[in-house]
């Protein structure tokens, strides 16, 4: 006998009213039943389908599709709608699309559901840089950094931060660079790659020491790395450590001979290696000899800058050579260190001349110079 | 005193001391449960079904066949097995209200939810909630009456059944209740109204606990960006009522026409609703079903103006067409999609003449869904808490309500009768207006009604007239042929007529549009009434049939009715 069979049979033998309660009881059991199934059906349905779509809007994504990934995510998130990897992505693709104002409410959605979401915040971070509000956007990569991730934390971490920095980079913030490089230190000792890009990051932000240890840790952990060797060249160059860089470029061509741009740089550490005059232990004679030479070059450096200009040069820029001239055709039996510093003090004054008539700009020939002007500048 | 039970001091507490009242209370929460079960079943059938039919981006030949086939299929057994399922399902729920003391038949309510599933599934552009309403109003009745509950209450479970459906086919159970109230019983102060709220309540949960709680449409928080906008917004509802009198006044026209056709084409009559879907698909897929996809993605302020409009066009005239030629579907859903459109092209413009100081688009795709709705089911206070429930967004509700009352008072001017109403007066139903319901109040006609009066006959010549006003001791008396009422003479009109009638008949020509009453109408307009024609007897007649006379009232009955001793006396 069947279900409503054995119902209707029972309401007969207990009367009409009580066969009436049961059988509406059977009819809610049964509308209860179906209900759960086709819900149960739609659910499963969607959600292949909007994963299909989702992986779809992804891809479209990547290869740089925004608009279509943005119809594509959009489906999968109104299949899905609490899914909220589907939201996130669709924001990204949102803002990737230059649909801010549409992103927005989402995000706030998102960001109501977990203030904490690393992923969620470095979404905000985003999209606040794309509507240009640099100083929210770094409050929220910032929150994205502290924040929960719920997989893989620290090298959701590294990324966040790394946008944060090429951000701070793109804006040549060195002093906000350097903040959040120095945590990235501890992070990069097990990577190679993290470490090589910390180095150069470094040297961005100004810190050429903290460079030069990065490069010098990676030289020993990967004696074979050229680019380890280069970095460590590139950061004892701009510490004006020329003959180290000397021999870190030299070490580096030696792993990548038949690389030009490096062979360029070996030349110009040699070229500063010679030029220096500052280096400890100098003999006075040896430090006459090459700040007679950076006296020489920052001269003939004026001379082209007053030909270039075209115009007649001033009464400072004409007693400055005389001197120099003077100087140059006068040299002493018994040079001293004095008489090697009045020279480089006057090659100084004459470089200053140089920049106030055509600018800080130089050419490769006058690269040399240029960074051995620095490092005096420095040391004084 | 006596001892009572504690069961008996429960009932007592609770005030429900009859029987039938307590029973009315508990089925009350039955039927919340039941026509949310149902309708939670009904909207995913037909959203599956749709989605397997005609799915997105599905090939041309399957967007062409699909609506005819469904439509033709749904036709079939519309004509063959359900005659009484056709159309939107409020009419009909009015219908058995104000009609047939509450009665829908067991079969018509399958018969909706077959028939509307078919239809539906097939892509036709029409809603489901209004068969929904049919659908809840059908199961209240069968277990008003299953239950053994006596014609007042059957009746009065109606509006219950109406409102625990809507709650559930459109996630909003506030506005349910008021619909039930403002619309369907046309009494916001009706004594139902525990009941109402108890069944829309009932039926949200079971809604919730079965699909979770997700508004119907998803719109992002939007907010009036300057003051100028409120004068866009009553652009939106100048051309939202305009749009909206378009729809209904298409609508009743198609419904005349389709109306006049030979009766063996009814079955075939639904065809063309789906043939000129067909032909709509294939131009854009959007307009196929109740597209509430596309109303979310309007509301994101995402659709380009060019569609958007034609959407609305498309829509305007789509779904009259399916509607008139008898298919089973209600225009609720595409009120809201017409109202999202218009309102998403206004917006779209205004957004590029003045972006400075205006929202986004999907901001008047919004307020334009509560513009379309009132203009075209004329329910200003429901739709506005409608939008609100379903968007669940409080930002808009004061553009909301200036768009909804230009768009309810332009179609209002422009289109007398609201569509339900003018539907009924279609298939010769008076149902009362928004304004005779005021009326019914105080004394009703029943109440001092006179039956089984004899009307005068046209043939009775002007002598036996007289004579018979003379023995009846009024000035006037209902002239009918078999009982089907003609007139009202008078005997001014016998004495002032050139030339002078023979019979009764040479008075009907000037007397076609004679005075009537219903007996649920209060004797104050059966007075008024009288006032206007200047008689002292009106008929009161079916709603159902102005030609069918159930009796008559007199000026003297009424007199009566308020305890006029002269007036009891003449009567006695």
């Amino acid at each position: 006998m069947s279900a409503a069979g054995t119902v209707a049979a029972f309401a007969r033998a207990r009367g009409p009213r009580l066969g009436l309660i049961l059988i509406v009881l059977a009819v809610i059991g049964a509308l209860a039943a179906l209900d759960l199934f086709l819900e149960n059906a739609e659910q499963s349905e969607m959600s292949v389908q909007a994963r299909h779509t989702f992986a779809q809007g992804v891809q479209l994504l990547q290869s740089g599709d925004a608009t279509g990934a943005v119809e594509a995510l959009r489906r999968a998130h109104a299949m899905e709608r609490k899914n909220l990897a589907y939201e996130m992505e669709l924001i990204a693709a949102l803002t990737a699309a230059g649909k801010t104002a549409e992103a927005e409410p989402l995000m706030n959605e998102v960001l109501d559901a977990d203030r904490n979401d690393g992923a969620a915040n470095l979404i905000a971070a985003r999209l606040r840089l794309k509507e240009g509000n640099l100083l929210d956007a770094e409050a929220y990569y910032h929150r994205a950094i502290y924040g929960e991730w719920p997989q893989d934390g620290t090298s959701h971490r590294i990324a966040a931060r790394m946008q944060l920095i090429g951000l701070m980079v793109e804006k040549n913030q060195k002093q906000e660079l350097l903040a959040e490089l120095l945590p990235l230190q501890e992070q990069a000792k097990n990577d190679p790659s993290l470490q090589s890009r910390l180095g150069r990051l470094f040297l961005i932000a100004g810190s050429p020491g903290r460079a030069a240890e990065q490069f010098r840790t990676l030289v020993r952990a990967h004696p074979a790395s050229a680019e380890a060797y280069e970095g460590l060249g590139d950061a004892e160059l701009e510490q004006g450590d020329y003959r180290a860089a000397r021999a870190a470029f030299a070490a580096a061509l030696s792993r990548k001979p038949k690389d030009s741009a490096l062979d360029a740089k070996l030349q110009l550490a040699a070229t500063l290696a010679s030029l220096d005059p500052t280096p400890r232990g100098l003999a006075s004679s040896e430090k006459y000899q090459r700040s007679l030479r950076i006296l020489g070059w920052a001269q003939q450096d004026l001379e082209k800058c007053i030909q270039m200009t075209g115009a007649a040069p001033a009464d400072t820029q004409q007693t400055l050579l005389a001197n120099a001239a003077l100087a140059m055709n006068r040299p002493p039996s018994q040079p001293t260190n004095e008489m090697a510093e009045a020279l480089l003090s006057l090659a100084e004054r004459i470089w200053q001349a140089r920049l106030a008539a055509c600018g800080a700009a130089t050419t490769n020939d006058e690269e040399p110079l240029r960074l051995v002007m620095a490092k005096l500048a420095q040391a004084t | 005193m006596p001892h009572l039970s504690i069961r008996a001091k429960l009932w007592n507490w609770t005030g429900f001391q009859k029987r039938e009242d307590q029973l009315t209370i508990l089925l009350s929460l039955v039927i919340g449960i039941v026509v949310g079960l149902t309708v939670v079943a009904f909207i995913l059938l037909t959203g599956r079904l749709a989605a397997r039919m005609y799915p997105p981006e599905s090939a041309l030949w399957r967007r062409f066949l699909v609506p005819i086939a469904g439509t033709l299929f749904s036709g079939f057994l519309l004509f063959r097995y359900f005659p009484n399922a056709r159309g939107s399902g409020i009419p009909q729920a009015k219908f058995a209200l104000f009609l047939q003391d509450g009665y829908i038949s067991l079969r018509t309510v399958v018969g909706k939810f077959v028939c509307c599933s078919i239809s539906l599934a097939s892509g036709i552009a029409l809603g489901r909630e209004g068969p929904s309403v049919q659908i809840g109003a059908g199961i209240a009745s069968v277990l008003g009456r299953r239950f053994g509950l006596g014609k007042a209450n059957v009746k009065a479970l109606v509006p219950v059944g109406c409102s625990a459906a809507l709650a559930a086919a459109f996630n909003t159970p506030i506005a349910a209740v008021l619909f039930s109230l403002e619309e369907i019983l046309g009494d916001l102060h009706a004594p139902v109204l525990g009941s109402v709220v108890l069944a829309s309540a009932t039926s949200w949960m079971v809604l919730h606990s079965i699909l979770g709680d997700e508004p119907l449409f998803h719109v992002p928080a939007y907010q009036l960006v300057n003051p100028l906008e409120f004068g866009i917004y009553a652009i939106l509802g100048v051309i939202g009522g305009i749009a909206s009198v378009a729809f209904v006044k298409l609508l009743l026209r198609l419904r005349v026409w389709f109306r006049r056709l030979p009766a063996w084409s009814l079955w075939l009559q639904p065809a063309a609703g789906g043939l000129l879907m067909a032909v709509f698909a294939l131009i854009r897929p959007e307009v196929l079903g109740v597209g509430y996809d596309y109303v979310d993605r309007v509301l994101t302020g995402d659709f380009p103006l060019k569609i958007v409009a034609l959407l609305a066009i498309m829509k305007i005239v789509a779904t009259p067409a399916c509607y008139s030629s008898g298919n089973a579907g209600g225009i609720f859903g595409p009120s809201l999609f017409i109202g999202a459109m218009v309102g998403g092209a206004v917006g779209s413009v205004a957004h590029t003449l003045f972006p400075g100081v205006t929202a986004n688009a999907g901001a008047y795709a919004l307020v334009g869904m509560g513009t379309a709705f009132a203009g075209i089911v004329r329910t200003p206070l429901t739709s506005v808490i409608m939008i609100f429930e379903m968007t669940r967004d409080y930002s808009i509700i004061v553009p909301l309500m200036i768009s909804n009352l230009i768009s309810f008072f332009i179609s209002q001017h422009l289109q007398h009768e609201p569509i339900y109403e003018a539907l009924a007066l279609q298939e010769g139903v008076y149902l009362p207006t928004g304004e005779s319901r005021e009326e019914l109040e105080g004394i009703h006609v029943s109440e001092v009604m006179q039956t089984g009066v004899e009307p005068i006959r046209p043939e009775t010549g002007i002598e036996e007239v007289k004579a018979r006003l003379e023995k009846e001791k009024t000035s006037s008396w209902p002239v009918a042929i078999d009982g089907a009422i003609q007139a009202v003479i008078s005997i001014h009109e016998i004495e002032t007529t050139e030339p002078a009638p023979s019979a009764a008949r040479d008075l009907l020509k000037a007397n076609r549009d004679y005075p009537y009453v219903h007996a649920d109408h209060p004797v104050t307009y059966a007075l008024e009434r009288m006032g206007v024609k200047g008689v002292d007897v009106v008929p009161v007649v079916s709603r159902a049939n102005i030609r069918q006379m159930y009796g008559i009232v007199t000026l003297k009955d009424i007199l009566a009715g308020y305890g006029v001793t002269g007036a009891v006396k003449a009567k006695q």
